[in-house]
C-alpha cells in the first residue's frame, strides 16, 4: 500500500496490509506532528504523481536492500494537528532475526551503506537527490508583532524539514523485537535520500 | 507550444495559480522557460537560485530542453528530514 491522502491514517489497516503468512514480523512505524515551540500543526500538499512514484521506488529499494517481504508507505495530506500521525509505514520480514549491517545503518554507524541506499534511490534520468513532493506548512502561533518579519516572504518565513523521526528512540524499542525489519525503517529514514523520496517542504506561516 | 506548468506552496500564492498553460517557442530550455516566468511573476526572483525544478514528473535539469505538452513543476526547496 503506497498512499497520500487527506482522511486519517488507519494504522490497523496499514499493518494488515502487509501481513503474509510467511512473515515472522511485522513493524510499524508512525510519524508524528511535534510541538516544537509555537507549533500547532503541520500542513501537508503533494505532488501526487511524483510522490506515489517515488514512495513506490523507495520500498522496492527497501526490500531489495533488507530483504523486506511487503512494504507499506501512507502519508497525510492536509493539516494535521500537534499529535497527529503524518505517516505510517509498516514492514513485514520472513525473519525476525536483523541484519546488523543494516542495524547499523539504522542507528547512524555505517556511512557506506547510507551511501549505497543513497545512490540506489537515484534512478537513470533522474538528477540531483530530490524526487517528490509533499509540502506542508508548519502552522505556527506567534505574536501578531512578529508577523511583520520577512516582507518579501510575509507566509513563508523559513524553509523547514520535517520528516520527524527520533531514530535513536525507536531503533531501541524496536531492535530487540525485528532489528532486519525496524533497521530497513530506520535506515531509510535516517539516509538523507528518505528526504529525497518523501519531501516535506514546510513553511512557517504565523497564525493568529 | 504549450507547457503546463504546475506551482507549490510559496510559488502558488506568487502566481495565484495552482496550474497554468505557457507558451513558449520550440526548443526552449527549462532555464529559459524559468526565466520568462521569473520576469512575468519578480516575486518569484527571490526563489530562483533554490527551485527544484521537475518535467512530467521527474526532477531534471534546468538544460532540458522541452517539447510541447510538457508539464512542468516548479518545487520549493527540501532538504533533510531525518534528525
Amino acid at each position: 500500500m503506497i498512499d497520500v491522502r487527506r482522511a486519517r491514517i488507519d494504522l490497523e489497516a496499514v499493518l494488515d496490509s502487509v501481513r503474509r503468512d510467511d512473515a515472522g514480523a511485522i513493524v510499524l512505524f508512525v510519524g508524528t506532528v511535534r510541538s516544537d515551540e509555537g507549533i500547532r500543526a503541520l500542513d501537508y500538499e503533494v505532488y501526487r504523481p511524483m510522490a506515489i512514484k517515488s514512495l513506490t521506488a523507495l520500498a522496492e529499494q527497501a526490500k531489495e536492500k533488507f530483504g523486506i517481504a511487503e512494504m507499506s508507505i501512507v502519508h497525510r495530506l492536509g493539516r494535521v494537528p500537534v499529535g497527529g500521525d503524518s505517516v505510517a509505514i509498516a514492514c513485514a520480514g520472513i525473519h525476525r532475526a536483523g541484519d546488523v549491517r543494516g542495524v547499523r545503518v539504522g542507528d547512524g554507524r555505517s556511512q557506506t551503506d547510507r551511501a549505497d541506499l543513497e545512490d540506489r534511490s537515484r534512478g537513470p534520468g533522474q538528477i540531483g537527490p530530490r524526487q517528490s513532493l509533499i509540502g506542508g506548512t508548519r502552522l505556527i502561533s506567534r505574536a501578531p508583532a512578529a508577523r511583520s518579519e520577512g516582507p518579501q516572504r510575509p507566509h513563508a518565513a523559513a524553509l523547514i524539514v520535517v520528516l520527524v523521526v527520533p531514530v535513536a528512540g525507536v531503533l531501541t524499542m524496536f531492535a530487540v523485537v525485528a532489528p532486519a525489519v525496524v533497521v530497513a525503517i530506520l535506515s531509510m529514514m535516517a539516509v538523507r535520500s528518505v528526504a529525497s523520496m518523501v519531501v516535506m517542504v514546510i513553511r512557517v506561516v504565523p497564525v493568529v | 507550444m504549450q507547457i503546463r506548468l504546475r506551482l507549490f506552496a510559496t510559488y502558488r500564492e506568487i502566481v495565484g495559480s495552482r496550474g497554468l498553460t505557457w507558451s513558449a517557442r520550440d526548443g526552449i530550455t527549462l532555464r529559459e522557460l524559468v526565466d520568462g516566468i521569473v520576469t512575468k511573476y519578480p516575486r518569484l526572483a527571490d526563489h530562483r537560485g533554490s527551485m527544484l525544478l521537475a518535467v512530467n514528473e521527474d526532477i531534471v535539469s534546468a538544460e532540458r530542453v522541452l517539447t510541447d505538452g510538457d508539464e512542468v513543476a516548479l518545487l520549493p526547496p527540501v532538504s533533510g528530514g531525518a534528525r
